[in-house]
This record gives C-alpha cells, sequence and structure tokens, in this order.
C-alpha cells in the first residue's frame, strides 16, 4: 500500500483504539447494550450513507430490508434449525435479490417519488413481518432465537456481542473506505454532482443505482441479522416504518457526503433519547430540538460540521507555526 | 463519421432538420449558426442524450443513433457542455479522473478488497489523469474543489475531463464561451494540440476569430438546416450565411 493514500484509514484507526479502549472503562450491561445498537444501526446508517449521499438516491425501506436479514435467519434457525453462521449468507442473499427487483422497478423514478415508492415497499414488508403468522410468530413475535457462537464461544453476553458487532463495523469501514476512494465510489459521486455528465464518461448510472440499492440493503439486512441473534427475540413492531425515517435522520444528520456520517448520526440518535430520558416530558422536545440545531448550523450534517473545524483548527496551526518559526 | 438524413424535434419544433454531413479523421469541423440553430442538439445527438426520429449516424462503422451516452463514449466520443456540468462534489482531479471511468473495469469487490488489479488500474486512472490535467495547464489546482475554479479553468477542466475517455473524435460545445481574448487564444492552441494527438475535433462556437482560424471546414445550421458547408473562407463569403447571421439587405428608398 501507498504511503500516500494511508490518511484514508485515519478514521478506521481512530475507532478501532476507541472502540477497543471502550469497555475496559464501562462496562455496566446497560452501556455495553447501548453500545451494541450504536453498532448494528452505523451499519444501517452506513449503506442509506452510500445511496444517499454517495449515489444520490434516497429510500424509506430500510427497515424492511433490516427486518428481512432478521426474519429470514431468525426463521431459519427457530424453524429449520439450521446454524445462525449458514443463515447469514441466506438473509443476505435473499434480501439482495429482493433489493434488486425493487431497485430495478423503482429507481428511475426520482427524489420525493422514490422516496414513496420506498416507503410503499416498506411498508408491504411490515404487513408481511405481521401477517405471514406461520413464519413469523405475527405481532406474538418470533421467540428463542440462537445465540451466535464463534469456535464454540457462545456470544450471550452483552460484552462478547459488543466485539463481534463493532468487529463487522470496522471491517465494513475499512472495505468502504476501499470502495469510495475508488473508480466505483467516484462513479457513485458523478452521478450526484451530474447524472448526465456521468453517462457521458461511461458511468452507467441506472446499473449503479441499482448495484448500490443492492448493497445498501445486504447491509441493512447484515444489522437486521445481528439484531435478531442478539437480542434473540423479532417482533414487527422494530421494523416499522418509523425506524426507516430514523435510519435516514441518522444518515442525514450524521453527514451524507461522509461515509463516518453514518457512525456520528448512529451515536447521536441512539444515545440521545436515553440521555434525554431524565427528562421526562420534554424529551421528545428536546431531542427535535437538537435536530433541528445540527441542520440549521451544519447542513452537512455533523461530518461536514467537523470537516470544517477541522480545517479550521489545521490552518490555525499553520500559521502560529508559521509565526513561531519567524517566516 | 457520418451523419445521414438525421431529424429531430421537439414537440412541434424541429431542432435538426433531415441534416446530412460527413467528417473526416482528423478533422476539425465548427458548426456555427444563430442561437437556436440547433448546433447543441445535434451534439446531443451524436453523444445519445437523444435518439433521433429518422436518420442514422455511423462512427467508425457503428451505427449510433440508437446507444446510450455510456456505450457512445467506449466507442471514442467525448464531449464538454456549454453550460459547465463540473462534478461540484469533487475535487478537480476527481473530475478528470472520472473521465476514465469508460476505459476502465474494477468493480466492487475488487476495490473494497484492494485486488491487485484494482489498484494497478486505480494507480493508472491517477496518473493519466493528473496528465490530462498537466495537458491543459492546471495541473497545480489538482487537489482543490472544482468549483474553486476560475470560470476559464473549469472550461479547460471540462476538456481535460473529456480527453481522459481517450476519445477518437471530441465535441466541444463553446468552449470559449465567456472568456477573454487570452483565454481564448489558449483555446485555439489547446485545440490544435488535441487535433495533432490525432483526435477529431467538432466545434461549435460564436466565437468566429476562433473559427476561422482553426477550423478545417465549417457547417453553418439555421433553423436545424444546414445552410452551407466548405472551408471558412468560402463560408465568409456565402450569401446565405450572412443573411442568416446578419438579417436580409433592405434597399432603402432614396428621394
Amino acid at each position: 500500500m501507498k504511503k500516500g493514500n494511508l490518511h484514508h484509514y485515519r478514521g478506521v484507526l481512530i475507532l478501532l483504539v476507541i472502540t477497543t479502549v471502550f469497555p475496559f472503562f464501562i462496562r455496566s450491561h446497560y452501556h455495553v447494550n447501548l453500545m451494541v445498537f450504536v453498532g448494528i444501526y452505523t451499519l444501517l446508517a452506513l449503506g442509506l450513507t452510500l445511496l444517499l449521499g454517495y449515489a444520490g438516491q434516497v429510500s424509506l425501506g430500510q427497515a424492511g430490508f433490516y427486518g428481512i436479514g432478521a426474519y429470514v435467519s431468525g426463521i431459519l434457525t427457530v424453524k429449520f434449525g439450521i446454524n445462525p453462521w449458514m443463515a447469514l449468507p441466506i438473509a443476505i442473499g435473499i434480501t439482495s435479490i429482493l433489493a434488486f427487483f425493487i431497485g430495478f422497478s423503482t429507481l428511475h423514478l426520482k427524489g420525493l417519488y422514490l422516496a414513496m415508492a420506498t416507503l410503499g415497499v416498506g411498508i408491504i414488508f411490515h404487513i408481511l413481518f405481521v401477517e405471514l403468522k406461520d413464519l413469523t410468530g405475527g405481532a406474538i413475535g418470533l421467540m428463542d432465537i440462537p445465540s451466535l457462537s464463534i469456535a464454540g464461544i457462545k456470544l450471550d453476553t452483552d460484552l462478547k456481542f459488543y466485539f463481534l458487532v463493532w468487529f463487522i463495523v470496522l471491517l465494513i469501514f475499512f472495505l468502504v473506505t476501499n470502495m469510495v476512494n475508488s473508480r466505483v465510489g467516484r462513479g457513485m459521486r458523478a452521478i450526484q454532482g451530474n447524472e448526465l455528465a456521468s453517462n457521458c464518461f461511461g458511468v452507467d448510472s441506472f446499473k449503479y443505482k441499482i448495484k448500490v440499492f443492492v448493497l445498501s440493503a445486504a447491509l441493512a439486512s447484515l444489522s437486521g441479522f445481528l439484531y435478531a441473534h442478539y437480542i434473540n427475540f423479532l417482533s414487527p413492531s422494530v421494523f416499522d416504518f418509523s425506524f426507516s425515517i430514523l435510519f435516514l435522520t441518522m444518515t442525514i444528520v450524521g453527514g451524507r457526503e461522509s461515509i463516518w456520517g453514518a457512525l456520528y448520526g448512529a451515536t447521536l440518535l441512539t444515545l440521545l433519547p436515553e440521555f434525554l430520558r431524565r427528562y421526562e416530558d420534554l424529551n421528545v422536545m428536546i431531542w427535535g430540538l437538537v435536530l433541528v440545531v445540527v441542520l440549521i448550523f451544519f447542513n452537512r450534517g455533523i461530518a461536514g460540521g467537523l470537516d470544517i473545524s477541522i480545517k479550521k483548527l489545521e490552518s490555525r496551526f499553520r500559521k502560529i507555526g508559521e509565526i513561531s518559526s519567524g517566516t | 463519421m457520418t451523419a445521414e438524413d438525421v431529424q429531430k424535434s421537439f414537440g412541434g419544433l424541429v431542432a435538426i432538420n433531415r441534416l446530412s454531413f460527413t467528417l473526416e479523421e482528423g478533422q476539425i469541423k465548427s458548426i456555427i449558426g444563430p442561437n437556436g440553430a440547433g448546433k447543441t442538439t445535434l451534439l446531443n445527438l451524436i453523444m445519445g442524450v437523444y435518439s433521433p426520429e429518422t436518420g442514422n449516424i455511423v462512427f467508425d462503422n457503428h451505427r449510433i443513433e440508437r446507444l446510450k451516452p455510456y456505450q457512445i463514449a467506449s466507442l471514442g466520443i467525448s464531449r464538454t457542455f456549454q453550460t459547465i456540468a463540473l462534478f461540484e462534489n469533487m475535487s478537480v482531479i476527481e473530475n478528470v479522473m472520472v473521465g476514465r471511468h469508460v476505459r476502465t473495469r474494477s468493480e466492487f469487490f475488487s476495490n473494497s478488497f484492494l485486488l491487485r488489479r484494482a489498484r494497478i488500474e486505480e494507480a493508472a486512472i491517477a496518473r493519466i489523469a493528473w496528465e490530462k490535467l498537466d495537458l491543459v495547464g492546471i495541473k497545480e489546482r489538482g487537489l482543490e474543489a472544482a468549483t474553486a475554479l476560475t470560470f476559464a479553468e473549469q472550461r479547460l477542466l471540462e476538456i481535460a475531463r473529456a480527453l481522459a475517455t481517450d476519445p477518437r473524435l471530441i465535441l466541444l460545445d463553446e468552449p470559449a464561451a465567456g472568456l477573454n481574448m487570452t483565454e481564448i487564444k489558449m483555446i485555439s492552441h489547446l485545440v490544435r494540440r488535441i487535433r495533432a494527438q490525432g483526435v477529431t475535433v467538432i466545434l461549435v462556437e460564436h466565437q468566429m476569430d476562433l473559427v476561422m482560424d482553426i477550423s478545417d471546414e465549417i457547417l453553418v445550421l439555421n433553423y436545424g438546416t444546414k445552410i452551407a458547408e466548405g472551408k471558412p473562407d468560402v463560408i465568409q463569403n456565402n450569401q446565405e450565411v450572412i443573411t442568416a447571421y446578419l438579417g436580409e439587405k433592405i434597399e432603402i428608398a432614396k428621394d
């Protein structure tokens, strides 16, 4: 690897240090549990960031793909006794095939029309989770989903699961970092920048949109798989369309033009409600207010805001350096 | 390249009317005509942004009139845009790198996992993109945001991005519009250099000095119809062309 490319991995390295050090200081089940959710939602939001921030396409159906991943794996392990690690590729495969057909039929739509179409798809999936009672257990839920095991070690505590989730998050961030800094990432951003121009330079934009859509659904499916085998229980209520909106909000508030926005957004929107619990009735209002304030002051989200602050700091240090070196 | 009997209309308006012309390899051919004559529409037909209702366009023995822009790009046609159409969400060099898209293959998987062939291809993309940026003379601005460039530099970047596709035919849509005399000279020089590298050029331009100076042949459009075609000196003295540009001479009765 060339030295010049090393700065691409700065984010991955920082995250590696933070997630490794975290459990040495904070070990309460409650906090570790929260961090597991931050990890699961980060993967989901990352898929949406690629779709929305890079390829410029919106989806309000992510909770549906999240649910497909969770239910396929849940059903295969509970009803058919399949090993979860065998169920994972099947879950991702089924989600990807569904996403391909949905993308193929909806991605010629633009903006709000695409949002509406994907919203509809998400709602259809939710109805299926409720109504296919024989498979999903309906509103009562699907119980006794087995926990994951790695090399004979059962991941039955929050802390063990925490390490698995964040290992996967780091791995995915590493891969996605490579991807966005390549021909493929530039192709995606070109579509968002100017679709017609991107076509004239060889980007088959429709094909690209479908691929990114499938990729985002696959990441949602992976999140669903992790959720199912962490909570060991599935009920349709966590896959309804309000979650699709929550995931989209994470992406936008976090900053959709940077893959790290997904991490910031998922962290803020997972921890903030917990933090605000002490304010009882006011919490929803404060939650809304924080979102509005973030978006007013950083219209490119938290990642965009951080980017500007870091650049300011850097130029200030450079000036101090110039003054002290007498130039 | 040949166009034969090509027609395109928008609603009731005939933008290109039964147009035929031939383009020799290595030529600089200019297309001129008053505003609304159909010049940009013609470029969009060649590039595949629109498909003609009748007629055919043949490039290098391929019928291209039904192909999509990205397919036509891979055959070796590239373009710049009259209203600058850079990727404003990217840096200058990344804009040029997108131009290599059509000549490269690596996909999601090989790039994510840094497979050897993806890394080799990525290095080649960067090298060629910097070369093209150097060719148009804005290499030193490569790492800045595309939006940070001056207007003239943005026009140059458009050309660099088009050149990155290794075109055999480049369509330049008013590359000198809005530029001053020095900058126009620069463009003129650049177009000659592009041709010297064996690239055929179609130039749509209003700057007559530039057109007369560098064109091998000129095609004049008016209301989508070809009214003249020939060498610059012939076109300059063509009565119909003068009429289209300046209007009919009216005899004023003297008393």
